[in-house]
């Protein structure tokens, strides 16, 4: 199923894909500035499902390597994501079909927008997590074996930074321990090679069709874009707009309540520390607290672990439905914890040893949205 | 020890009183003149000592006004230093389309700035700063405001094009983005843009205030410090959001409390403001001036739907949003009018005399009941929203509808203090105002140590405070915050501090 994304839906696709990002994920604000600047009047992005692209061709996909902070100084960069572009293409002959999010949550989900604004090219309905996280190794092509996506290329302002040529088979020239999960060693080649050039780079990598087929997260611009329309109007109408989120997105409400504590360190270039929230309202008397890196990962209602990684663990504003990132928390703010499902893709042996509980150093089983 | 006058100029009156040690020696009011100045001489002549004063703090809506208006706003030029970084999202791009017109502002992107590690994105080019330059004068733009990518931690870049600008045309005139706001490019060098196009207003309006109070001049600021007049004709957007911060200063101050929850209860609307150490809590969110997203901190102000003029609804007993507004004393039921309002059901439990109470005779006490009940609800949601667990903020009460819910709150086992003064809280807390210093830098871990890059931001902040004219003995630290830059392997440290101190005599 295809459908149009215009001007006036890009607020929707940031507020949904906030709601997705479950705390980390990046502000979208400048992407979606710059979105606007490219589908304005009657510009239209087209968004298809991987089966309608043409089998021939090529999917890219466009993402931001770096910190949020930098993000705030370097805002999106048309140019430097063309740079990446133009050295994929090359290799490809031009057989490009589509293009296509690596995240859905936060503002990654701009990138791969605009080069499908820019070049007329579809966007496809779906991710490779599905939610946000913070490495490589953590989305669907890492861990079923299609990293990072050949050709691909690093890229930023001062223009091309790397180039991974077709049949390089990075992965075999990776020197990784036997525990290390597949796609560890390109994060931290990509890793090494974004805080020596200024802190924030593109990554621009194709997939064949089949690939796809095989690892993407369908349907997820259509998720978020759901997700932010059901917030928009529960707010006009003056209905709970966490209440919408769960419909939108067959969640799960756990509890509504004030923040009365943050306890955060920074380790390891992450933003670790727990938040705790105490229920109002109907919720008076239950208490959770939520442990994040980067990301929200565990929620504990009481002593329970109810709820964990890879399923998604969403802050949002009571009142307004506005999602709360690790960044604002604060005591006092009153937000409804939300859990979400993650893709079945994630939820396999295979998948919780690169994202469940133990790949963020928590010695828990992976306890799924009941 | 020599009195301070406290200066307000609301958009219907301006207030005035005269401090000493603290205390309320004299007080006016009196209405705000169109031309403002003579309504500040007014005001000041009906203050018997205000002839002997040290220093007159003037807290003025006068450059928030000529934004939200689009009058009297200057021609600039956006130089952006970081070329290419940024080029995707061009000066002015979220501005509203009224305000762009309203005022032309040219874009330059030339070399420069830095990344976050303080490594040269380009190098600032002399002859390239010139050739704009000479284009601004050829153009008849003289105001400036000059936005380096990373400048807030790595500030030469900006100086230094300042000073190649202003030495090949003289008559232009810089604002520094790094002097104004925090990271965020664009609302950075939003912030900054509407510092410049204010600017000449500023310095003709603070040169009038200047003459008509005969003393050393200071303005209030949006972080509830107060700057010389001559350094806020720099920098009047620090100005814009003073009116609430002197509010809750002020009321902080009356009520001898330097932790608590300030509640203005008006006609339409409760605002509520929470005091950390005597000074508002800051917004986490970005702030909206004039439909311009800026990133500078403001007062964490909250407003409901509550007071004097509220509509009940009987069955339910919910109060507001709507209200009859100011015309309370022909629509409401204790004046003759048809309709009920908060004040109406005050009338009818005894909490309020006003008006005729026999026209609300015949209201059910199940009616009162219910509102008590829908206000108690509403107001503890409200004051809970500032409070962490185990803590209890006194509540500081003000505004002409205080005495609505100053019984239902003390019901609550609230702490309610109404302080004297109450109606001149504004003017008070411009009078009492300490002078501050920002510092917000990144450090890379390799270069120096947490501890000693928070000494460093600390010290940073204690200097500015110092330049800002504090007393040297009395400059305190009021934040000091650390965060890493996440997602990066090089660890990288952001550190923010904020100093204030009493104003030194001179």
């Amino acid at each position: 199923m295809s459908f149009d994304i215009r001007h006036s839906d890009i607020s929707a696709l940031a507020l949904g894909s906030a709601v997705l990002g479950t705390g980390g994920g990046g502000n979208s604000y400048y992407g979606q500035l710059v979105a606007r600047r490219l589908l304005r009047d009657d510009a239209a992005v087209h968004v298809i499902s991987v089966d309608e692209m043409d089998s021939a061709s090529y999917a890219i996909t466009s993402a931001a390597i770096g910190a949020p902070l930098v993000c705030l100084e370097k805002p999106p960069s048309l140019p430097a994501l063309h740079v990446g572009l133009n050295s994929v293409s090359s290799n490809l002959n031009g057989k490009i079909g589509a293009f296509f999010a690596a995240e859905i949550g936060g503002l990654q989900c701009m990138f791969p927008l605009l080069l499908a604004a820019e070049t007329g090219k579809p966007l496809l309905d779906g991710d490779a997590i599905g939610r946000a996280f913070p490495e490589l190794q953590m989305t669907t092509f890492s861990i079923y074996g299609t990293t990072p996506g050949l050709p691909n290329a690093l890229s930023s302002e001062r223009g091309l930074l790397y180039a991974g040529a077709p049949g390089a088979a990075q992965e075999s020239r990776e020197r990784r321990a036997a525990d290390d999960p597949p796609g560890i060693e390109t994060e931290r080649m990509f890793r090494k090679i974004c805080s020596d050039n200024g802190g924030l780079i593109y990554l621009t990598a194709a997939f064949d069709r089949e690939s796809l087929q095989r690892t993407l997260i369908r349907g997820t611009i259509s998720l978020a874009l759901e997700i932010g329309r059901a917030v928009q109007s529960a707010r006009a109408a003056h209905r709970d707009p966490a209440l919408a989120i769960v419909e939108a997105g067959g969640g799960r409400r756990f509890i509504a309540g004030k923040i009365v504590d943050v306890e955060r360190q920074f380790r390891a270039g992450h933003d670790w520390g727990q938040v705790r929230i105490e229920g109002v309202d109907d919720d008076n008397g239950r208490d959770a607290e939520i442990s994040f890196k980067n990301e929200y990962l565990i929620l504990r209602i009481g002593d329970e672990v109810a709820l964990t990684v890879p399923d998604l663990i969403s802050l949002v504003e009571t009142e307004s439905g506005t999602p709360v990132s690790t960044e604002i928390l604060r005591p006092g703010l009153r937000v409804t914890v939300i859990g979400l499902p993650c893709s079945p893709l994630m939820r396999t042996a295979r998948a919780l040893k690169s994202v469940g509980p133990a790949a963020f150093g928590y010695d828990l089983p992976y306890v799924p949205l009941g | 020890m020599r009195a301070i006058a406290g200066i307000d100029v609301g958009g219907t009156n301006t207030d005035a009183v005269l401090v000493r040690g603290g205390q309320v020696m004299e007080w006016a009011k009196v209405p705000t003149t169109p031309d403002v100045r003579s309504g500040i001489v007014d005001a000041l002549a009906r203050l018997p000592g205000a002839a002997g004063v040290s220093r007159v703090h003037i807290g003025t809506t006068a450059f928030t006004n000529a934004l939200v208006e689009r009058r009297a706003l200057e021609p600039a030029a956006a130089i952006r230093l970081g070329k290419p970084v940024s080029e995707s999202l061009p000066p002015t791009c979220d501005w509203p389309d009224d305000l762009r017109d309203a005022v032309d502002i040219r874009s330059f992107f030339v070399s420069g700035g830095r990344e976050y590690d303080g490594r040269p994105i380009g190098i600032l080019d002399r002859a390239e700063l010139c050739d704009v330059a000479r284009q601004l004068a050829d153009a008849g733009i003289a105001q400036v405001a000059v936005t380096g990518v990373f400048g807030p931690s790595h500030p030469e870049d900006e100086v230094q094009a300042a000073q190649w600008l202003r030495a090949e045309n003289p008559n232009l005139h810089v604002s520094l983005s790094h002097r104004i706001g925090r990271f965020g490019i664009l609302e950075r060098e939003n912030a900054t843009l509407l510092n410049a196009i204010l600017q000449p207003l500023a310095a003709r309006t603070l040169a009038a205030y200047q003459t008509a109070v005969g003393a050393i001049l200071f303005i209030s600021q949006n972080d509830g410090t107060v700057a010389r007049g001559d350094v806020a004709a720099e920098m009047p957007i620090f100005t814009v959001a003073s009116g609430p911060t002197n509010s809750l200063r002020g009321a902080a101050l009356l009520a001898a409390s330097r932790d608590a929850i300030v509640l203005d209860v008006g006609g339409t609307t409760t605002d509520a403001g929470v005091l950390h150490l005597g000074y508002p809590r800051p917004a986490g969110l970005d702030l909206t001036v004039a439909g311009v997203r800026t990133n500078f901190r403001m007062p964490d102000l909250f407003s409901i739907g509550l007071g004097g003029g509220s509509l009940i609804d009987p069955a339910t007993g919910a109060v507001g949003p709507q209200s009859v507004g100011f015309r309370l004393t022909q629509e409401a039921r204790v004046f003759g009018g048809p309709t009920l309002t908060l004040t109406d059901v005050a009338v009818a439990a005894g909490r309020l005399e006003l008006g005729d109470r026999s026209r609300v005779a015949d209201l059910d006490r199940t009616v009162i009941e219910r509102v008590d009940d829908y206000l108690r609800g509403r107001l503890a949601r409200l004051l809970e929203n500032y409070e962490r667990v185990g803590e209890a903020l006194p509540t500081i009460l003000v505004g002409g509808g205080a005495v609505l819910i100053e019984d239902l709150l003390r019901g609550l086992g609230r702490t309610v203090i109404r302080p004297a003064y109450a109606d001149v809280a504004n003017a008070y807390g411009a009078a009492m105002a300490q002078v501050g210093g920002e510092a917000d830098l990144t450090f890379a871990s390799s270069e120096l140590s947490r501890a000693e890059a928070l000494v460093r931001a600390e010290r940073e902040a204690h200097r500015r405070a110092a330049e800002a004219g504090a007393s040297p003995g009395s400059i305190i630290t009021m934040e000091l915050e650390d965060s890493a830059l996440s997602y990066l392997a090089a660890d990288a440290l952001r550190v923010r501090a904020r100093a204030v101190g009493d104003i030194g005599e001179s």
